[in-house]
């Protein structure tokens, strides 16, 4: 056990690095920096201040120079929020993000569950129908329409949630169930398929002709072996949603990490790209080590390799 | 029972490792996420207790963007402009009458313009009490110049103060900057040009005073903690949550306090502006600008707390000068005179913007105080330069097209329009495409960029036309006009006479720019009529080689619930003070 997690954490490593350097080549290619402005000031200035960033220096220096910090625990300093360090930034936004997405992982295991498996012991019934069509809109419709239609209906016409912002428990409501919603309608129809097909095995037949209670069959056989694609989709949608919806945040007024993401990427804040990129390639890597390690305990058939 | 045991087993595993994960990077990211979480609460129950007690509470300003700093030494964007002008005081303030005195309470000026001797007023105090005197201005303004400190505001100085310019290039002495505090209340500038709207100019926020003693003990980011944000003016900063909001409170060390009757300001940032104006609706908001492009012409026409005003600036069409086709001044005018203006402004835009004739806005004054267009009953410019405001100008335009060797528009190639990806512009741009097409039959294609990428194109001259815009706050022509200047950087048509060190793409002359650098210099050399008369003939340079075609003279629109507060004061460079405001519910 021990020596698998060290050769997942090597590999981790290496996964972080290659990422960080793809980031780097990536936001070095597209065009623009982040002292270029709309009123273009002086050259001399230009290059002044990109001195004093060290963005004078040739590319393979600037490289070093990530990888070096980086090494040393140093994510710079944000060039467009002077004054303040990547590490104050994210840790400012990413709890509001991290509650949204708790709370929606939450949501979806629940709900994606237990519907998924009511419409799968329902299959073809009116129930089953009214879910997978539900199923169907939660996975197409953008999440800008549900959220833009969320505030409207809650926030201008009921006025039961505030407009913007998380002061209090009602201005996360709206956040939750919009960044769920894509998730669960997967977890449902994905939780059906595997019901379904558990349901169908031999050893499902076996277990109720041997006479055990209906729940018994359901809670122990059946549950046990559907979670399993489940579980392999909760990393990464975990991940996904504690880091925050560029589009939620951005509707709901949320000042999470979503949002300043995409916003260090417009404004090209290299520092602040960075660590960002870093910061949620270590999550997506521990959530999906994670879920290994938990799939391990949950099936029996599989050892650390 | 199992699936019970499982599902628990689940979440709180998950929950470990998303906590363990954030606190992954070092012990520090752990204790500062406490903290801010902490700030964050107090900051809600203030805003709590705000509410509760009525007219007592803070008032709800929306920003559109989240500022990168409001340290005023170091300013270049317009949301920091209005944050900077709440927290501090300059030589003269902005307000809605045009400008006023501030911490100088008098003036002079020396014969020849050019030595100005500002008298401070003996009581302003900063937020921690200390007087406000001439030798924090000749810090700030100082601090500006320096190398070191890499200031994205030095032009401010550069270009107005002797001395400056020689100090950032190191062949000047910090003492030789001419900007000097007499003694504690006299602070004389001595300019390199005549500039007859210095005091004007000096209520811009890059020449507000910051304290060196704070300034330097926090260094960057000192304006950014309620501690070390010390400021001179009606407000001070009392809380900065980053992506979220600021609180600003009234300052008691401010010298007219008492004409400040709210306990505070509270800014949220919220940058979508759908999302800003439904909270407007629900009346939570007071204050809003940067409406929602698609629902400007519904507000305008039905929202009786909406504000519709000039902003000092023209929009405008770049043509690429040194590229085919539009390296042929025939087929620049064809374009210019080919566009419906009008139609632009009333069918498309309809948020008050005013169609261009000339390049210099309406709003630019004269030095008698006059408008440099000549305005009609209807409230657009008279027809000039052979651009009519109220109609396309087909026959003119199709001539110049035909002499150009295109007749009909037979042999002319598909064109492309760039600009930077917005409704607004997408509009815009498709109206225009549709006016070339029936107005000179021409083929233009649209491309979208990201405003930053959009940049880049514009300034290294990747384009064939392109949209441009440009707002000054000074009521100066020079403001405007100076895009055009062959050593500017944002001289984006590429319309230069001479290299300039800023462009080293631009290898391709035009001879036509010569004229127009030559009405510039003679516009800064002078003074009076003698200076305005400069102005026009820079723009007749201009406009006879016409490297952009001026569309429209665009509006500030804006939202104050006057259902909620009162006496909010717009600027003449529009932008919100909130000094005098009053909170009715």
């Amino acid at each position: 056990m021990i020596r698998y997690i060290i050769k997942r954490v090597i590999s981790a490593i290496i996964t972080i690095w290659f990422i960080m350097t793809l980031t780097f080549i990536l936001m070095k290619a597209i065009p623009g920096d982040p002292f270029s402005s709309e009123k273009m000031a002086d050259p001399v200035i230009i290059e002044n201040i990109k001195a004093k960033y060290g963005l004078d220096k040739p590319l393979i220096e600037q490289y070093g120079k990530y990888l070096y910090d980086y090494a040393h625990g140093d994510f710079g300093i944000s060039y467009m929020k002077k004054g303040l360090t990547t590490n104050d930034i994210i840790s400012s936004g990413f709890p509001y993000s991290l509650r949204i997405g708790i709370w929606a992982s939450v949501l979806v295991l629940v709900l994606g569950i237990f519907f998924g498996i009511i419409a799968a012991l329902r299959q073809n019934k009116i129930i089953d129908r009214v879910l997978m069509i539900l199923a169907t809109l939660g996975a197409t419709i953008p999440s800008f329409v549900f959220a833009t239609g969320f505030l409207f209906v809650f926030s201008k016409i009921l006025g039961w949630v505030p407009s913007f912002g998380v002061d209090n428990w009602k201005g996360y409501i709206g956040p939750v169930i919009v960044s769920a919603l894509f998730s669960l309608a997967y977890v449902v129809r994905l939780m059906r398929t595997s019901t379904l097909d558990v349901l169908n095995q031999d050893y499902i037949r076996t277990a109720r002709a041997k006479g055990l209670p209906e729940w018994k069959v359901m809670g122990k056989h059946v549950m046990r072996n559907a979670i399993l694609p489940v579980v392999t989709y909760i990393g990464p949608m975990f991940a996904a949603l504690i880091t925050g919806s560029f589009v939620v945040e951005k509707v709901f007024g949320i000042p999470g990490i979503g949002n300043l993401f995409t916003n260090s990427i417009l404004n090209r804040d290299y520092t602040l790209i960075m660590g960002i990129t870093v910061f949620f390639a270590v999550i997506l890597v521990i959530c999906i080590l994670v879920v290994d390690i938990l799939y391990v305990l949950i099936d029996p058939r599989i050892k650390y390799q | 029972m199992m699936k019970r045991k499982l599902a628990l087993f689940l979440s709180a595993a998950m929950i470990a490792a998303a906590l363990s994960g954030c606190g992954g990077g070092s012990s520090e990211t752990t204790a500062a996420a406490t903290e801010s979480q902490t700030e964050a609460a107090a900051g809600e129950t203030t805003a709590a207790v705000a509410d509760t007690e009525g007219s007592d509470r803070y008032l709800v300003w929306r920003l559109y963007q989240e500022p990168k700093q409001w340290d005023p030494t170091n300013n270049s964007e317009s949301v920091s402009d209005a944050i900077v002008k709440q927290l501090f005081e300059g030589l003269t303030v902005s307000t809605a009458d045009g400008f006023k005195p501030g911490i100088a309470e008098s003036w002079d000026v020396s014969e020849d313009g050019k030595t100005y001797t500002f008298h401070l007023r003996q009581d302003a105090k900063w937020s921690d009490g200390d007087p406000v005197t001439a030798k924090d201005f000749e810090y700030s303004w100082r601090r500006i110049c320096d190398p070191s400190f890499a200031s994205e505001a030095l032009q401010t100085m550069t270009d107005y103060v002797q001395g400056a310019q020689e100090y950032f290039d190191g062949t000047g002495s910090y003492d030789d900057i001419k900007a000097t505090a007499i003694d504690d209340y006299t602070f004389e500038v001595v300019l390199k040009n005549v500039t007859p709207f210095f005091p004007q100019l000096v209520a811009n926020d890059v020449y507000l005073p910051v304290k060196q003693d704070v300034v330097e003990a926090a260094g960057e980011g000192w304006e950014k903690k309620p501690e070390t944000c010390v400021s001179n003016g009606p407000f001070m900063l009392e809380e900065y949550q980053v992506g979220s909001h600021m609180l600003f409170k009234k300052n008691p060390n401010y010298y007219d306090a008492d004409a400040v009757s709210i306990p505070g300001i509270k800014a949220v940032i919220i940058t979508d502006d759908n999302t800003a104006y439904q909270a407007y609706q629900a009346g939570e908001i007071d204050v809003m600008d940067h409406l929602p492009s698609e629902q400007i012409p519904q507000i305008v026409a039905e929202d009786p707390n909406v504000i519709v005003s000039a902003d000092t600036g023209a929009q405008f069409l770049n043509f690429n000068v040194d590229k085919a086709p539009f390296d042929n001044v025939h087929v620049r005018k064809a374009v210019t005179y080919a566009i419906d203006r009008k139609q632009l402004v009333e069918q498309v835009l309809k948020d008050g913007s005013v169609p261009a004739s000339g390049f210099i806005a309406p709003t630019c004054e004269t030095t008698e105080g006059g408008s440099f267009r000549t305005m009609e009953d209807d409230g657009y410019p008279a027809e000039e330069y052979g651009i009519n405001p109220r109609q396309a100008n087909v026959e003119a335009a199709q001539q110049e097209l035909a002499e150009a060797g295109y007749p009909g528009g037979e042999g002319f190639p598909s064109v492309e329009l760039t600009y930077a990806n917005s409704d607004k512009n997408k509009k815009t741009c498709e109206a225009i495409q549709q006016m070339l097409e029936e107005n000179l039959g021409i083929t233009v294609t649209l491309r979208a960029e990201e405003s930053n990428v959009f940049t880049s194109t514009k300034n290294n001259g990747n384009y064939q036309m392109a949209t441009g815009g440009w707002t000054n706050s000074p009521y100066d022509a020079s403001g405007l006009i100076k895009l055009f200047y062959s050593q500017n950087g944002n001289n984006t048509p590429q319309w230069r006479w001479k290299e300039y060190i800023g462009a080293p793409h631009d290898t391709t002359l035009n001879p036509g720019n010569q004229a127009f650098d030559e009405a510039f210099d003679k516009a800064m050399a002078s003074q009076g009529t003698a200076r305005d008369d400069a102005w026009r003939e820079a723009e007749a340079a201009l406009m006879a080689d016409m490297p952009v075609a001026p569309l429209y003279y665009p509006s500030f629109t804006a939202l104050v619930n006057q259902d909620q507060v009162e006496n909010v004061e717009l600027t003449t460079s529009n932008s919100f003070m909130f000094k005098q405001a009053v909170i009715i519910q």
